[in-house]
C-alpha cells in the first residue's frame, strides 16, 4: 500500500496514477470491476474523507469530487453506491467510528467495493419510531452471544452477506442502556429472510427472522449498552449520505412536467399551471438547500440541518408526486409498471424517470423510511429550536417494567 | 438595528416611528450601505446582491425604514445609467448621485406605480412613468398621504402632473424599460431576504414566547402539538434562504438575465407565502397574546403583507415564472 499523503494536491497525480496502471477500458468481467475498486481502495482515492489506510486519506470530504471527476472523465467503473447504500451510508461510518483494528481491516475493504453487502436489522414489528424499545435478545454464551427475535424493513436482506444487528443484552436497564450493536454473518444458522410486499406490489425490503443464531463476541461493535449512542451514529449518516447531489427538475417533478410539456403552451390547463409552478419552486428550494448542506457538511459531521431536510424533502416530493399523478396519462388511472411481485436488486429512492403511477405509490414511503416526518419534527424541535422533551414514562426504568 | 432598540423600540414607537426610521437611516448612511452596489470607484463598495441578502435579512428582523427604494433599486438604476446611457451630461449626474447616495449626502426613493415609501426620508425621488425615468426633488412632487397596513413606513401617492416638468428626465424607451426591468429583479431579490428575516425573527420569538409560557403545568413548547407546527414553520423557513441565495448568485455573475429572474421570481413568490404563512401562525400561537398591539408580532404581519404584494404576488411571480421555464 502506498503512503498515503494527506495533501490534496497529490490527488490528482494518484487519481491519474491509478487509471494508467488500471485503465478502465481493459474492465471487462465483474472481476475486472473489483480489481479496480480495490486498487482504488488501496490507493487511498475510495473516499477521502477515510483514514488512510481504509481507501481514505483523512481529508475534507469535498475534495472527494476531483477524483470523481476524473475517474467520471476516464469511465472509470464505481461501486454502485445505489446497490449498496447500507455499506456506505450505515455500515462503513459505523464501522470506521467504533470498530476494532481486526474489524476494520476484515470489513472495510470489500463493503467499500461492494464484494460483500450489508443490510440493517434495525427495525422491528414492535419498534419502529421507537427504535430504542427493541426487543430481539442477545444472550451471552461462552465466545458466543445466541441471538432471538424478528427484524423488519430490512432493504436487501436477501442479497446481503453481513448485517449490522441492534440486540437487547440487558433488559434489567432503561431501554436506551440495555442495547449493543452486532455484525452479523447473514449466513448464520438460524437467519431466516422473506420478502416484505408493499404497495408498489414489489419487495424492495425484506422480514429477518433470527432463530437462537450465534454471533461470536468478536463481532460486538462497541462496548456492551453502547448500541444506542452507535446507533445513532448510524442513522445520522443514513439521513445524509440518502441525500446526493440532485439535478434539476429530478426526482417526481420530472414526471410531472413530462406529461405537463406534451401539452402544447396554448391548449395547457391554465387551472393548473399555478399548482405546477408552485411545485417547480418547492422541489428547486428543497435540491438548493440540499446543495447547500451537501457543501456544509463536507467538512464536518452530519448535523439536526441535515435531518430537517428530510422532512421537507419528503413531504414535497409526496405531494408532487400527486400532483403528477392527478395529471398523467388516462387521468392518473394506469399503474405502468403493474404490481407483479418482484424483488430489485437496488433500493429505488431516485424515482427519476419513473411513471406518476408508480412515483405516486414509492413515495408514500418517503416519509417513513429513514425516521418518520413526526420523529423528524421531534428532532427540528428539541435539538435545533431546544424545545422541551415531552414528559416521558418510558426512560428511567428498567426495560422489563415498560408497557409494551 | 438592535442596537437601535431592535423589535421592542420600534413596537414602542409605532404611533410615531419617524424617528427611529431618522435613526435607522443614518446608522445606514454612515456604515455607507448606501453604497453597497456602486462600484468602488464611485465612491460605493462594489459588494453585490450578496450584501444586499444580508441586509435585507438583518433589516427583516426589526422592519422600520423603507430600505428598497433608497438601497437597491435607485443604485441600480443610476448604476446602469452611469455606464450605459449615451449622454455624457447624465452618466455624470449618474455618477454624481451615486457618490452623494455612498457618502450619505443624499436619500433617493423610488416610484412605481405611482406611490412612494418614506417620501419625507427621501432628498430625491426616481419616477417611472409614461415609459420615462424621471429624477424629481422630493419637495416638487405633490404627495397625498395614505393610510398603510405597514405601519412601520408612510406611503404617499403621487400626482402624475407634479412630475412632468420638475425634474430631470433620464431615461425612455427600451433603455427605462431595462433599467426599471433590472430594479425589479434585484429588488424582488432584496425582498425575498427581507422577507427570509421577518419569517426568522418570528419564528425565534415565538419559539422562546412557547419555551417560556407556562400552561397546564407545563412550559406550552413542550406540547407535541404545538412543538410539531414550529418544527413545520422552522423547516419551511429553511428553504428561503437557498433559493435567495442562488438569485442573488446569479445576479453577481450576471451571465444569464433569465436565469436570474425565474430565481428571483422562485425566491419572492416562495419567501412571500412563507413569511406570511409563519406570520400568521406565530400570531395563532401566541394566543390571546398575538393579537395585542402589544405584542410584536403584528409588526412582521404587515410588514410580510406588504412586501408580498409590492413587486408582484406569489400568484403573479409564478405566472412569471411559468413563462419562462416552459410550464
Amino acid at each position: 500500500m502506498p503512503p498515503a499523503p494527506h495533501s490534496a494536491s497529490a490527488l490528482a497525480a494518484d487519481t491519474r496514477a491509478l487509471l494508467a496502471e488500471f485503465p478502465p477500458e481493459e474492465v471487462r468481467i465483474e472481476e475486472d470491476r473489483f480489481t479496480f475498486l480495490e486498487a482504488r481502495y488501496d490507493a487511498g482515492l475510495a473516499a477521502v474523507h477515510y483514514p488512510p489506510g481504509y481507501g481514505g486519506r483523512g481529508l475534507p470530504r469535498e475534495h472527494q469530487a476531483e477524483v470523481y471527476a476524473i475517474l467520471a472523465a476516464a469511465g472509470a467503473p464505481d461501486n454502485r453506491p445505489a446497490h449498496i447504500i447500507v455499506n456506505l451510508g450505515m455500515a462503513g461510518p459505523t464501522i470506521l467510528g467504533a470498530g476494532t483494528t481486526e474489524q476494520k481491516d476484515r470489513f472495510m475493504r470489500r463493503l467499500w467495493t461492494g464484494r460483500d453487502r450489508w443490510c440493517q436489522l434495525f427495525s422491528e414489528p414492535g419498534a419502529g419510531s421507537d427504535l430504542a424499545g427493541l426487543s430481539t435478545r442477545a444472550v451471552r454464551d461462552g465466545d458466543d452471544w445466541v441471538v432471538s427475535g424478528q427484524k423488519v424493513w430490512t432493504t436487501l436482506a436477501h442479497l446481503a452477506d453481513f448485517a449490522i444487528l441492534l440486540a437487547r443484552t440487558d433488559p434489567s436497564v432503561p431501554k436506551h442502556q440495555g442495547i449493543t450493536y452486532f455484525l452479523l454473518d447473514m449466513r448464520s444458522a438460524g437467519v431466516t429472510v422473506q420478502p416484505l410486499r408493499q404497495i408498489t406490489g414489489e419487495a424492495e425490503f425484506n422480514e429477518v427472522f433470527l432463530d437462537e443464531v450465534r454471533i461470536p463476541d468478536a463481532m460486538r461493535l462497541g462496548e456492551e449498552g453502547e448500541g444506542w449512542a452507535l446507533a445513532n451514529l448510524t442513522l445520522s449518516n443514513e439521513r445524509s449520505g440518502s441525500m446526493k447531489r440532485p439535478e434539476r427538475e429530478g426526482g417526481p417533478i420530472r414526471t410531472l412536467l413530462d406529461t405537463w410539456r406534451e401539452t402544447p403552451v396554448e391548449e395547457r390547463d391554465p387551472a393548473y399551471r399555478d399548482s405546477i409552478a408552485r411545485a417547480w419552486v418547492r422541489a428547486e428550494a428543497v435540491r438548493l438547500a440540499g446543495i447547500a448542506i451537501h457543501r456544509a457538511m463536507a467538512q464536518g459531521d452530519p448535523t439536526p440541518e441535515a435531518s430537517a431536510l428530510k422532512l421537507a424533502s419528503a413531504e414535497t416530493s409526496k405531494a408532487i408526486a400527486s400532483l403528477a399523478l392527478e395529471t398523467a396519462e388516462a387521468g392518473g388511472l394506469l399503474q405502468p409498471d403493474g404490481y407483479d411481485f418482484h424483488q430489485p436488486d437496488f433500493m429505488s429512492v431516485d424515482i427519476t424517470g419513473r411513471s406518476a403511477g408508480y412515483a405516486y405509490l414509492r413515495t408514500r414511503a418517503n416519509s417513513i423510511e429513514g425516521g418518520t416526518s413526526e420523529v423528524l419534527k421531534n428532532i427540528i424541535a428539541e435539538r435545533i429550536l431546544r424545545l422541551p422533551r415531552e414528559p416521558r414514562t418510558d426512560t428511567q426504568v428498567p426495560f422489563t417494567e415498560v408497557p409494551r | 438595528m438592535r442596537g437601535l432598540g431592535g423589535i421592542d423600540a420600534v413596537r414602542d414607537a409605532l404611533d410615531d416611528l419617524a424617528p427611529i426610521r431618522q435613526a435607522h437611516r443614518q446608522m445606514m448612511d454612515t456604515m455607507g450601505l448606501g453604497g453597497v452596489l456602486a462600484e468602488e470607484e464611485r465612491g460605493g463598495l462594489g459588494a453585490g446582491m450578496a450584501a444586499i441578502v444580508a441586509l435585507g435579512r438583518a433589516a427583516g428582523a426589526v422592519p422600520a425604514a423603507d430600505l428598497l427604494g433608497p438601497y437597491v433599486s435607485a443604485p441600480v438604476a443610476f448604476g446602469m445609467l452611469v455606464v450605459g446611457h449615451p449622454d455624457a451630461g447624465v452618466r455624470s449626474l449618474a455618477g454624481d448621485t451615486l457618490r452623494r447616495m455612498a457618502e450619505g449626502t443624499t436619500c433617493v426613493g423610488t416610484v412605481a406605480g405611482g406611490l412612494l415609501f418614506d417620501a419625507e426620508l427621501c432628498e430625491e425621488v426616481l419616477v417611472h412613468q409614461d415609459e420615462t425615468i424621471h429624477l424629481v426633488p422630493r419637495t416638487e412632487l405633490e404627495l397625498t398621504a395614505l393610510p398603510a397596513l405597514d405601519p412601520t413606513r408612510t406611503l404617499h401617492r403621487v400626482t402624475e402632473s407634479s412630475v412632468l416638468g420638475a425634474g430631470t428626465i433620464l431615461a425612455d424607451g427600451d433603455m427605462a424599460a431595462e433599467i426599471v426591468g433590472a430594479s425589479i429583479i434585484a429588488g424582488r431579490v432584496y425582498l425575498a431576504a427581507e422577507l427570509e428575516g421577518v419569517a426568522r425573527a418570528v419564528l425565534a420569538e415565538t419559539v422562546t414566547f412557547l419555551r417560556e409560557r407556562i400552561a397546564f403545568s407545563r412550559p406550552l413548547g413542550s406540547f407535541q402539538a404545538l412543538k410539531h407546527q414550529l418544527a413545520e414553520m422552522w423547516s419551511e423557513v429553511s428553504l428561503i434562504g437557498p433559493l435567495v441565495d442562488e438569485a442573488a448568485l446569479l445576479l453577481d455573475t450576471g451571465d444569464d438575465p433569465t436565469e436570474a429572474a425565474i430565481y428571483a421570481a422562485a425566491a419572492l413568490s416562495f419567501a412571500a407565502d412563507t413569511a406570511t404563512r409563519v406570520c400568521e401562525q406565530a400570531l395563532q400561537l401566541h394566543g390571546g397574546v398575538g393579537y395585542t398591539w402589544e405584542s410584536p408580532v403584528h409588526i412582521w404581519l404587515k410588514r410580510a403583507a406588504a412586501d408580498r404584494v409590492r413587486l408582484g404576488t406569489p400568484h403573479t411571480l409564478r405566472a412569471e415564472l411559468a413563462a419562462l421555464t416552459d410550464i
